[in-house]
């Protein structure tokens, strides 16, 4: 059926109250009172025929299915060194994770961005103001990231969920990029601890995307740092597609991990394991074992991982720190990329990362020279 | 295996539904009536929580204590009423979980100021005539993402869903009770009003949903849901208790992965 013969049908089901599914919730009222009302609802509506509302309902969709996706992520923290007075810019690398919300054209962005330290530098001085949770919020992960169309306002809504609270900004599709602003929802409480902001996604084409997100620490203390754009921190972050990952369901990837518990990264490790052995016809291990089997894999991961953090102390009194990785590659690659799971263990954050990458069949290899490598603090 | 005969269910009840979808789907003669049933009356008492005399509240503490009820995991049940009027024929059984996820501020505060859900509600689909789109026939909560708000800045919480369809909506709440009552567009561009009503009583691990889409005056679709908590979860509040030491700081990475886990645990 096409779409008009829909849209009419559906206006003569008004009776029944019946607005239709997706397409047709999303691309027309279905009666003319409906921009009155929704002006009087949602504020500023911008005024429009049908057929451009429906033509900027299908440019959102267009624009939202630009981001699903797993990407590669090349990201700078820009805050305010208030000693030194003057910016400091750090360069993180990562990974996102953009996934359809169900099947309409709804995105959730899980982001992680590694963090090298020192994130500061040795001459900056710590407030006393500052405890040792507000001092982890300058490196704390990026919230989980939504997108949605927001219908009555024609705008794209975004929603930022941290561990403390939840930030909402909406902006208009202009081009391919949206620029969001405060709506009703997003209120920095000083009550809060940081209040998150995500200022502009530009996605021209799926292959690029760039995000601006802003961080406002909210905590009590003496005047806070700025950076020149009046934000505590700035994040600026490139996104790029991972080969092959276009059109796939990004959900069904392993999680990457990043974090201090090592229990976490082993369960992640056996993940990826166990996609590589059900899809690829197993797993090697460089330079320890080909075709490994998963008992095998589960003694090695609580040989190194578990013991770690011991191993790493023994080198910190000699100021020195340990850096152990590992490369575990399917038996067998798919057609048109290279799986490469690569697991590390980083003394001097005392961090462990899995990550699970897909790259280009031609691109440089990943494997590391050594397993085990001492550097100096 | 519970797992599996639930696919089975779910496919089974497709395929029963196949001649209705064939027929196109309309409302039903007033006639037919529910059957009374404990669920309908748990339900039906939502009816007059707005009109029971007790006062709104908008003290922050009280509306942070009624979303600390709402953290953990649940199961979905009840119906989706398609023509909003009580006639059972015109009602689909539904299935579902949530995972809800409180968010503090702070280690000192004993109640969320927020509440991060995901959840996943199941019925089968339902067409019209020919074959169009009936208001409410097709799941757009497969899944969805609700978050709730505390903000001083206004008299109660705050709500925003991202469903399925990818639309996003926004509403206000006031709490009467124990009964959020929320008002808002049901995102459709339309005059069409969604007007929520959840109860999460202290003393129940159960949840009661009304949810009414309004136009005009008419009630087009109500779903009502019932939710039964299935598990607890590890809650903000029980990281933030170790905050200040190092193994506190593990757990705040345990948490991150856990926030990013939520609707997949």
């Amino acid at each position: 059926m096409n779409r008009a013969l829909a849209v009419a049908a559906l206006m003569g089901c008004a009776a029944f109250g019946a607005s239709g599914t997706l397409h047709a919730q999303a691309r027309g009222p279905v009666s003319n009172e409906s921009r009155a009302s929704t002006k009087q609802a949602e504020g500023p509506a911008p005024l429009m025929d049908e057929a451009a509302r429906a033509r900027k309902i299908t440019e959102m969709e267009t624009w939202l299915g630009r981001l699903p996706g797993l990407y590669r992520v090349e990201a700078t923290r820009t805050w305010r060194d208030s000693f030194a007075a003057r910016d400091e810019t750090h360069e993180h690398n990562g990974t996102a994770n953009c996934s359809r919300i169900g099947a309409g054209p709804g995105v959730r962005c899980i982001i992680r961005l590694i963090h090298l330290p020192p994130v500061v530098p040795p001459h900056v001085k710590l407030s006393p103001h500052l405890t040792s949770v507000t001092w982890s919020n300058l490196v704390r992960p990026l919230p989980v990231l939504y997108f949605g169309i927001n219908a009555d306002t024609l705008e794209i809504q975004a929603a930022m969920v941290d561990l403390e609270q939840v930030s909402a900004r909406s902006g208009m599709l202009e081009g391919n990029a949206v620029s969001f602003s405060a709506d009703r929802w997003n209120i920095c409480h000083r009550g809060w601890t940081v209040c998150w902001t995500v200022r502009e996604v530009t996605a021209a084409a799926p292959e690029e995307i760039f995000m601006k997100i802003a961080m406002d620490a909210m905590f009590a203390g003496p005047g806070k740092a700025v950076t020149k754009s009046g934000h505590s921190q700035d994040t600026e972050l490139h996104l790029h597609r991972e080969p092959a990952s276009q059109g796939k369901k990004s959900g069904s990837m392993p999680r990457n991990y990043e974090g201090q518990d090592w229990r976490e990264a082993h369960r992640t490790i056996l993940e990826v394991f166990d996609l590589f052995k059900s899809r690829y016809g197993g797993a090697n291990i460089k330079e320890l074992s080909d075709d490994i089997g998963r008992e095998e894999l589960d003694l090695i991961l609580r040989q190194t991982l578990d013991v770690a953090e011991e191993m790493n102390q023994r080198y910190v009194p000699k100021g020195q720190y340990m850096v152990q990785t590992f490369d575990m590659v399917p038996r067998r690659q798919p057609a048109d990329s290279r799986l490469h799971c690569q697991w590390v263990y980083d003394g001097r954050s005392n961090t462990f990362s899995v990550f699970l990458y897909q790259d280009a069949a031609a691109a440089p290899k990943r494997d590391m020279a050594d397993n085990n490598v001492i550097r100096k603090l | 295996m519970h797992r599996q005969f639930r696919v089975l269910i779910l496919t089974l009840t497709s395929m029963l539904s196949c001649p209705v979808l064939a027929a196109g789907f309309t409302c039903a003669q007033p006639a037919s009536t529910v059957a009374d049933s404990p669920k309908a009356s748990q339900l039906d008492q939502l009816e007059d929580v707005v009109v029971d005399g007790s006062r709104p509240t908008s003290r922050t503490r009280d509306l942070g204590a009624w979303l600390k009820r709402m953290e953990g995991q649940y199961r979905y049940e009840d119906h989706v009423d398609l023509c909003g009027r009580g006639n059972a024929a015109d009602q689909r059984p539904v299935t579902g979980d949530a995972d809800c996820f409180g968010l503090y501020v702070d280690s000192g505060d004993r109640f969320p100021r927020s509440l991060y859900c995901v959840v996943r509600v199941r019925w089968t689909r339902v067409l019209g005539e020919n074959g169009i789109p009936v208001m409410g026939g097709d799941p757009d909560l497969l899944p969805a993402v609700l978050v709730y708000g505390v903000n001083s800045g206004l008299p109660g919480i705050q709500l925003m869903q991202i469903d399925s369809h990818g639309l996003a909506t926004q509403a206000l709440g006031t709490l009467t009770g124990d009964t959020l009552t929320t008002k808002g567009s049901c995102g459709t561009g339309t005059s069409c009003q969604k007007v929520a009503r959840i109860t999460a009583r202290s003393d129940s691990t159960d949840i009661a949903m009304l949810i009414d889409f309004e136009i005009g005056s008419r009630r087009a679709l109500r779903q009502a849901f019932l939710l039964h908590r299935v598990s607890n979860v590890r809650t903000m509040q029980e990281y933030w208790g170790n905050k200040s030491d190092s193994f506190a700081e593990r757990l705040l990475s345990r948490a991150w992965v856990d926030l990013q886990s939520v609707g997949e645990r």
